[in-house]
């Protein structure tokens, strides 16, 4: 059996006021405090190996850790957080302009997967980098492994390991809705054996 | 925002022999302690509603909450155990009797009227969840609820499913959960979308790893 701790990264320049954060966007002062804590939670885990997003808000984040605990760490793309359209950016999440940029992007999802709004991620690639990044997690040879990822990441593999990887945007998009808002650093335990479970969700 | 927090009871005598449960089953000296620990935890939340299942075992954890609250606590058969076949209580869970009943009852998953014996099918468990849910809308603040592991996983899905729990996607998902005894589900209502979300599922670590 395999344990995943799946983290969301400390609390980030955009997270304070809810935004489309920007890829470059740099913990805070509380974030870096957060990752320190989380550091502590993390020994007690004993996960022998950090996986992280490329991003810099989760790499500052697992370089804390590794700092602290000694950990190693590598990097993997399939972690990295959703990359929405460069146009909306630093924009709020809530309001006019954001629920009309979400539910579009749900109209051409739900039409047609492939299709690209800008320059954002599309559905079928983010479903392939997922179910790449689960793989990777189940042909590792550690038994506990700890991934430093995003909030949007760690709602959409709950999601998928639900669906048994399958493909249903419709249904991920709803499912998604009835998930409330992530605490930075909160952790996630799955266990795998030749399936996924979900221990627990979100625990501080 | 008004929120759940769902606790499952501590340890049973059931739990520990891994046979079907009864509605009469006990706490073991394990699950009282656990009870007690739970207790502690839940008393600093500011909640103002406790509904707690008219089992046995899950009025023996709720005991020293109410002990260490005002509160008067509402004892609802909402909240009990997705009933199984009277018949297979204290057998093996991975007995014949029970495993040949659970295999069936999957496949007619989908059939409304379909019963087994007296146990409760998908449809009658999702239309006492609806009742449940009306039950937390009547009631003003936060609201703790002592239940069960596999009656949690069910109110999970349903919340998860915006109240569109179907018998399809429940049998295809309800083993990716795994329940604790005495582990926290939180769920928050949104209320500018009106709905209720999952925020955190089984948080058991008031018992450290």
């Amino acid at each position: 059996m395999k344990t995943i701790y799946l983290v969301r990264h400390g609390q980030a320049v955009g997270n304070e006021i809810a935004v489309f954060k920007k890829p470059s966007a740099l913990l805070n002062e509380r974030g870096v405090l957060e990752a320190s804590v989380l550091s502590q939670k993390l020994m007690l885990l004993e996960p022998e190996l950090i996986v992280s997003s490329p991003l810099p808000r989760a790499m500052q984040t697992s370089e804390i850790i590794n700092q602290e605990t000694s950990i190693p760490f590598i990097i993997h793309e399939g972690f990295s957080g959703i990359r929405h359209a460069t146009s909306m950016a630093g924009k709020l999440k809530e309001g006019d302009e954001a629920n009309q940029y979400l539910k579009t992007i749900k109209r051409m999802y739900t039409d047609n997967p492939d299709s690209h709004y800008e320059d954002a991620e599309n559905y079928t690639e983010f479903h392939a980098r997922l179910c790449t990044a689960l793989q990777f997690l189940e042909q590792r040879s550690e038994s506990k492994i700890a991934v430093v990822t995003h909030e949007s990441i760690i709602k959409s593999l709950l999601i998928l390991v639900l669906h048994n990887k399958a493909y249903n945007p419709v249904l991920n998009i709803d499912l998604k809705n009835h998930m409330g808002k992530m605490l930075n650093t909160g952790i996630t335990k799955f266990e795998y054996t030749d399936t996924w479970k979900l221990v627990s969700w979100n625990v501080n | 925002m008004k929120k759940i927090y769902l606790a499952r009871h501590g340890e049973s005598t059931s739990n520990v022999s891994h046979v079907v449960q009864s509605p009469n089953d006990a706490l073991t000296e394990v699950g009282v302690r656990q009870a007690e620990v739970l207790a502690e935890r839940l008393a600093k939340l500011p909640f103002q509603n406790l509904v707690v299942s008219d089992f046995e075992r899950a009025k023996q954890t709720a005991a020293p909450l109410i002990a260490k609250t005002s509160i008067q606590p509402i004892y609802s058969e909402l909240l009990r155990e997705a009933k199984r076949p009277t018949s297979l209580a204290g057998t093996p869970i991975d007995g014949d009797g029970f495993m040949n009943f659970d295999k069936i009852a999957l496949e007619h998953v989908s059939e409304d009227k379909w019963h087994f014996e007296d146990e409760e099918n998908f449809y009658d468990i999702v239309v006492r969840i609806k009742n449940l849910f009306a039950l937390i809308d009547s009631l003003e603040g936060d609201i703790v609820l002592v239940s069960h592991g596999r009656l949690s996983i069910y109110i999970v899905m349903y919340v998860l499913m915006g109240g569109k729990l179907t018998p399809e996607v429940w049998s295809s998902d309800f083993t990716t959960f795994t329940t604790n005894n005495t582990g926290i589900t939180v769920f928050s209502y949104k209320d500018h979308e009106k709905l209720w979300a999952l925020t955190t599922y089984n948080d058991h670590a008031h018992f450290a790893e």
